[in-house]
């Protein structure tokens, strides 16, 4: 049980010079394990996380869930398997903008899990139990951020694939989403987190720095 | 794989809240539509409607004409006298013509007989009992004629009164011990009316001297049919019923000698001035005439329908495509401003045929909306400017149940379908390129 990514490689072909993303990355997550990747802004830390999470089909490489070869799977299969294993933040948190916080979360519920309650509590935990019915356009930033994390942690994901989750945090939010990060991982789940915040790499864990889509 | 609470209807309802200028757009070019397609089928249909009314109204206006010239007509043969007379079969038809009038003899009662049959093409019944005679008194040749009152048709009651006497008849009874005089007879004789004059030994008060009508009548004496039996010693019989044929087309023609004879197997038929065959001509020619006035009329009308119709033709298309364009670009602007919204769901691991669900849910909302609406309108603005009168019966005929129920499955069929390229676009997005953008 990991997920394993093995040898990746992307190039973007764009108007001038060829951008390669990722360059034969390989790193496993095993559960309970944090994996934190830092590196400077366009060094191709959110091409690793879509790949990681079979958004972004690699040009080599081969990324494995739990004994799934992902990009063996069919598009629908894929999105299932993220539905069911895979929690993601963004950098841009992408709410809804028409759905209140509440809903927001909700929407990435599945039926079955006692996912309202656990909603609930995990939003009054990031201190958002007084926002439940606003919209994402009255909400500071680090509130959607904080959203947005809630929001992948709906479903109990094995794996938490996170890009700057604290990128728009104070020091004590940042600190506060860290540490349910980090318990998280305690609690069994594997995490990927890619950054360029410094803060992030206080935890303890596996860590990566990568400059123009290598490891370094 | 199933959502939880936010189902994928939450979704669109939510959005649709938040977004109400795009969706409105939708709706109201769905509602006009919709409106506009009714409204140009209840103009069709009022056409129709009132294509059927004129048509009514022409000919009940022709027939009214029809009766009032087939009432024209009756008067004028009434005026003309009697066209028909019936003897006994054994009469010989040269020896009537020298005599000027029948040798054989019938029961009196016979009249009442054919009066009690079943009469349609004889009416005005006028049995006779004819003589030429010589005046002694005068010492002149006349005809006598007894009559009697005219023996009422009991199968026209029309023309009777409620005692069984003719309302216009054509020849009136005399009264008892009364004579009427020819023309000719009064001046030979010098008779003036209410003068005493002696035929057979009987006293006749002169009741009236009849106009001259260039016939034997101008030779005619007139008396009581009773006088006239007891002078030719005749009792109880007669030698002809006067009768006016009214046969109503040509067909009937012919129709009098069965009738006549189907009653009075010993009687014959004899037409001596038949205005019937000129009359049934006229009334043909009227028939053919206002035949012709209903054709043009409806002639007339059908080219406006066509006319319409060539216009529903072009419009209906048009509204129709025009609606479809209109919510296509409507829903790919939509799709164009939730790509960000489209690409964390895919993240979240909603599928393809979900996003399409979403795209395709709001476009059916919009139709169903918009059917509604445009449903009531379209009724409402195609009875108002249907030019027929709101009555109940008109509403009821212009109202067809199946206009309403296809244009609520047309209204969100158009929509869904309008939508299938713009939310199969929105399946389609790559969700990478999208999360990647800062
Ligand atoms: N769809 C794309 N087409 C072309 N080039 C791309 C595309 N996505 C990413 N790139 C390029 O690939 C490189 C890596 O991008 P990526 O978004 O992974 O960087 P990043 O490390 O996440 O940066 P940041 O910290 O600013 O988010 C960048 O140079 C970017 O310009
Ligand atoms: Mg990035």
């Amino acid at each position: 049980m990991s997920l394993r990514i093995h040898q990746l490689s992307k190039t973007f072909y764009s108007t001038d010079a060829p951008v390669k993303a990722l360059d034969s990355i390989s790193l496993e997550i095993k559960p309970g394990e944090l994996v934190t990747v830092n590196g400077r802004s366009g060094c191709g830390k959110t091409t690793l996380l879509l790949s990681a999470g079979g958004l972004l089909l690699p040009d080599h490489g081969e990324v494995t869930i739990d004994e799934h070869i992902l990009y063996a799977l069919s598009t629908e299969d894929r999105a299932r398997m993220r539905a069911g294993k895979i929690g993601f933040v963004f950098q841009q948190f992408h709410l809804l903008p028409y759905l209140d916080v509440i809903n927001n979360v909700m929407l990435a519920a599945l039926a079955g899990t006692e996912s309202l309650a656990r909603a609930k509590e995990l939003l009054k935990r990031f201190n958002l139990a007084e926002r439940l019915h606003h919209k994402p356009g009255s909400l500071s930033t680090g509130e959607r951020q904080r959203v947005a994390l809630v929001r992948a942690l709906i479903n109990n994901p094995l794996y938490l694939l996170a890009d700057e989750p604290t990128g728009n945090l104070d020091d004590d939010n940042a600190a506060e989403v860290m540490a349910y990060i980090v318990e998280f991982a305690t609690d069994g789940g594997g995490v990927l987190l890619v950054s360029h915040d410094p803060r992030t790499g206080d935890s303890a864990g596996t860590r990566y720095t990568m400059n123009k889509g290598r490891f370094v | 794989m199933k959502r939880g609470i936010m189902k994928h209807w939450n979704i669109v309802v939510y959005e649709i809240k938040h977004r109400r200028l795009g969706f409105c757009a939708g709706l109201l070019s769905l509602t006009a539509a919709t409106a506009g397609a009714l409204i140009i089928v209840l103009q069709l249909r009022a056409h129709d409607l009132s294509t059927e009314n004129i048509v009514i109204e022409t000919e009940k206006n022709l027939r009214s004409e029809m009766t009032q010239l087939e009432n024209r007509y009756r008067r004028i043969m009434r005026d003309m006298g009697h066209n028909v007379l019936i003897m006994n079969k054994e009469q010989d038809m040269a020896e009537f013509r020298r005599l000027g009038h029948p040798d054989t003899y019938m029961d009196y009662d016979d009249v009442w007989k054919l009066a009690h049959g079943d009469l349609t093409t004889l009416n005005h019944l006028l049995p006779v009992l004819q003589k030429r005679i010589f005046w002694e008194e005068q010492e002149t040749g006349i005809m006598l004629s007894g009559i009697s009152g005219q023996v009422p048709v009991f199968t026209k009651p029309e023309f009777l009164t409620e005692d069984h006497q003719y309302r216009s008849p054509i020849v009136r009874r005399i009264p008892d011990g009364m004579a009427n005089l020819g023309a000719e007879i009064a001046v030979a004789l010098n008779l003036r009316p209410g003068e005493t004059i002696t035929l057979a030994g009987r006293e006749f008060v002169i009741n009236r001297i009849h106009a001259r009508r260039g016939s034997d009548d101008d030779f005619t004496v007139s008396i009581p049919l009773q006088d006239a039996q007891e002078i030719l010693g005749k009792e109880n019989r007669i030698n002809g019923i006067f009768a006016l044929e009214c046969v109503c087309s040509l067909d009937d023609l012919g129709k009098i000698h069965t009738e006549v004879e189907a009653i009075l197997p010993h009687a014959k038929v004899y037409e001596f001035s038949s205005l019937i065959a000129p009359r049934a001509k006229v009334r043909q020619q009227a028939a053919e005439a206002h035949r012709r006035v209903v054709a043009s009329v409806l002639q007339q009308r059908d080219e406006m329908r066509r006319d319409k119709e060539r216009r529903a033709a072009v419009l209906l298309p048009l509204l129709f495509s025009g609606a479809a364009l209109w919510i296509m670009l409507t829903i790919f602007a939509n799709v164009r401003e939730r790509r960000g919204e489209i690409g964390i769901l895919r993240a979240l691991g909603f599928l393809r045929r979900e996003i399409l669900a979403i795209f395709l849910l709001k476009a059916l909302l919009m139709g169903v909306i918009g059917g509604f609406a445009g449903c009531a309108l379209g009724l409402y603005g195609g009875i108002v400017w249907s030019g027929v009168a709101i009555t109940k019966a008109n509403v009821l005929t212009l109202l067809d149940p199946v206009m309403p129920v296809a244009a609520l499955l047309a209204a969100p069929a158009l929509a869904c379908l309008a939508s299938v390229i713009p939310a199969l676009a929105a399946a389609h997005i790559d969700p990478a390129k999208i999360l990647a953008e800062d």
